[in-house]
């Protein structure tokens, strides 16, 4: 059996990454860059730092094998965007339920200690984190790092949320006043 | 993705303030800035100056003030008040920002407007709590005005909603493209200029041979007035009546399913880019009075779907929606011919013959799914004014109550409705198209492509041996003309023969 393709990638400071074609096809970008032609010379990443890559593939070798059965199991936390609404003629049925056997009870498990820790990052590395999976076109890091960012935010005061991203209040009072009273449910 | 002139805003408020007939809310900055007042006041005299677009006088105005980024050269202050008011979010763009805020409930967004300026824009973008409402309450939403208060009127509802739950505030400093366009998509009204071109055939009175032969068998699309004369729906159909039969029946409205009370609620108040569209494949097995009240039309008898009886995919639909709903860019499933009639109200619609990919459109190589990233009203914003350079025109016409649309197997086509409108239609297989929907139904990746029902490799076995059995020989035969058809003809594009004087008299080959 061939040995698995060894693909070159460049960060946008200039250092370059050997990674196996397998791990760097969960990257639709990239993917696409390599069934483009542009797999064997070097794939510059003008919008990826050498800082952040290396996270994203550990997230990448993570998830090679596990990239099907990983669809499957997260259906249930992904965000469905709306669809258009050309589709509802094509009607496109829903990718039935995959019963859970204590194998892949035991999988999933693992997984999601291996997501707590992966994501015990600070805010630069989440933020760099969701840019690079964004531009990347890599979904399951997307929206792993939005939800951890929403995480951030859920629960806190506003105050507390201020302090934790670093933001000016810029309501005058009046304005504050107003917002808080049209929002005032949201404190009950 | 965003291609607005820069002076589009200011041409769009001079139009606003022309169009709207309800005063607008007093401002807080406003207010506390008698200068801004006076700017305000002497473009209002300047009056109406270029083409610019026309907003829908009812359009929300939860803009909030909000402003396309080439905004931020031209004004007189230099800071976009995104930058202080995400903190370290500023470094992502919208869209992301938009992603995180789609993981937080309601209440957790109710929250987070108060926490700067920029957080109030994001967190009353509709489209977050329009996710809400459908994630929490699916089809039973009785729908206020805005996707927002329908949140808030149902979870809390001891909280009083001011002014059908659009806010007061504006924030005149932020300047964001994408939270900008999405509002313009929401509120623009069809230019006049996108519904000028009219270049379909139209005709009245024709026979089934003559439909034939002119239009089905060559594949080319037509409106057909005056036949649906012995319509009840065309009397009957109403709001009124059509909640009256189905009561509580619920039809298919996007991902949910909604009484016609509900849907109709929404579809009156609702201004937004992509508004739900009602679509309903069993309407007339839910209420089958509804399907007594009109008769398929003498061209389109023909049906071969249904020697599979019930097990044919879906073939009927009946259609309601609001101005600026409904479809874009698509080729109709499984290889079928369709027709379309208009009801109530009025339908535009832009179709490409098979072989012309429309501007803006992006089909998968397989031909499994269609790329087509902008909404309809922003693909006449961006890419309509492409076709009128091209050599090859779409066909275009507006639809109106009483008229029937042919489209044609494989032909790209967008429908919008210019106002609300009600319309049946149906897909279906004559001898004409059989051929193209076997092959169709025979392809390698069938199990993605067929639509309509749940039985999708096998569909093609299933109804050849069923024709076969009803109608025995008619495949071969029908293959074999194809093949001596398309062996005898060279096969001119749709295009060469629509500027052939002698229209008609070519073969528009199957298969191609």
């Amino acid at each position: 059996m061939a040995s698995p393709k060894v693909i070159v990638l460049r960060t946008c400071d200039g250092e370059t990454f050997e990674v196996d074609e397998s791990v760097v096809y969960v990257s639709e970008t990239i993917k696409n860059m390599i069934e483009d032609g542009c797999g064997d010379g070097v794939i510059p990443l003008p919008n990826v730092s050498s800082k952040i890559f290396p996270k994203v593939i550990e997230y990448c070798k993570k998830h090679v094998s596990d990239f099907e059965s990983l669809k499957k199991t997260s259906n249930g936390d992904e965000k469905e965007k709306d669809k258009d609404d050309d589709s509802s003629k094509k009607g496109k049925e829903a990718v039935p339920d995959v019963e859970e056997d204590a194998e892949e009870k035991a999988r999933v498990e693992e997984l999601k200690e291996w997501e707590t820790t992966y994501m015990d990052i600070d805010q630069q590395v989440l933020f760099d984190l969701l840019q690079a999976a964004n531009y990347l076109n890599i979904k399951g890091l997307l929206l792993m790092a939005a939800e951890k960012a929403a995480s951030m935010i859920r629960g806190k005061t506003p105050e507390q949320i201020r302090e934790t991203f670093n933001i000016k209040n810029d309501f005058t009072p009046e304005e504050y006043e107003e917002v808080r009273r049209e929002n005032a449910w949201a404190f009950e | 993705m965003l291609s607005c002139k820069r002076n589009v805003l200011s041409q769009i408020m001079k139009r606003t303030k022309k169009n709207k007939k309800k005063l607008r809310k007093k401002t807080l900055i406003r207010n506390q800035n008698p200068q801004f007042e006076e700017e305000e006041s002497a473009a209002e005299e300047e009056g109406d100056r270029g083409e610019g677009f026309s907003l829908k006088s009812s359009a929300p105005s939860h803009s909030h003030g909000v402003q396309p980024l080439g905004n931020l050269f031209l004004s007189p202050s230099t800071s976009n008040s995104r930058i202080t008011g995400l903190g370290n979010l500023r470094i992502l763009t919208d869209e992301l920002v938009l992603d995180i805020l789609g993981f937080l409930g309601g209440s957790h967004l109710g929250v987070l407007a108060t926490v700067s300026k920029s957080f109030y824009v994001f967190c009353n973008h509709e489209p977050l709590w329009r996710n809400l409402v459908l994630e929490h309450l699916k089809g039973d939403f009785f729908f206020n005005g805005s996707w927002k208060s329908t949140y808030i009127s149902a979870f809390y509802p001891s909280f009083p909603v001011l002014n059908n739950g659009s806010s007061d505030l504006k924030v005149r400093d932020f300047y964001s493209d994408y939270l900008f366009q999405s509002w313009l998509c929401a509120s623009l009204e069809m230019k006049r200029e996108w519904l000028e071109r009219d270049n379909i055939e139209r005709r009245r009175g024709i026979s089934v041979e003559e439909f034939i032969l002119n239009f089905e068998e060559p594949n080319k699309p037509v409106l057909l007035e005056g036949c649906l004369e012995n319509w009840a729906a065309l009397e009957k159909w109403d709001k009124e009546y059509l909640t009256e039969v189905c009561r509580d029946v619920r039809f298919s409205v996007g991902p949910v399913e909604m009484k016609l009370e509900d849907y109709f609620r929404y579809a009156d108040r609702v201004r937004e880019e992509r508004p739900l569209y009602l679509f309903d494949p069993k309407f007339a097995e839910k209420v089958p009075i509804l399907g007594s009240d009109y008769k398929i039309p003498l061209y389109f008898r023909e049906d071969l779907f249904s020697v599979l009886g019930g097990e044919r995919p879906d073939y009927r639909w009946v259609i309601i929606g609001p101005a600026g709903s409904g479809s874009s860019f698509h080729i109709d499933p499984n290889s079928t011919s369709a027709w379309n009639a208009v009801i109530k109200g009025s339908k535009k619609w832009v179709l490409f013959p098979p072989d012309v990919v429309p501007p803006g459109v992006h089909p998968s190589p397989d031909g499994a799914e269609v790329a087509c990233p902008v909404s309809i009203i922003e693909w006449f914003m961006n890419f309509y004014g492409a076709t009128r350079d091209w050599k090859k025109r779409p066909i275009e016409c507006v639809c109106k109550a009483g008229e029937v649309i042919f489209v044609p197997n494989g032909w790209w086509h967008l429908v919008i409705n210019l106002e609300e409108s009600i319309a049946i239609t149906q897909n279906y297989v004559s001898r004409r198209n059989l051929v193209n929907v076997l092959d169709f139904l025979k392809r390698p990746n069938a199990s993605e492509l067929v639509s309509g029902t749940m039985d999708r490799t096998n569909l093609y076995d299933k109804f050849s041996s069923a024709i076969e059995a009803t109608f025995p020989g008619t495949i071969d035969q029908l293959v074999s003309k194809a093949e001596e058809t398309a062996a005898k003809q060279k096969k001119p594009s749709f295009w060469e023969s629509v500027t052939d004087a002698k229209v008609g008299q070519f073969k528009f080959s199957f298969g191609s």
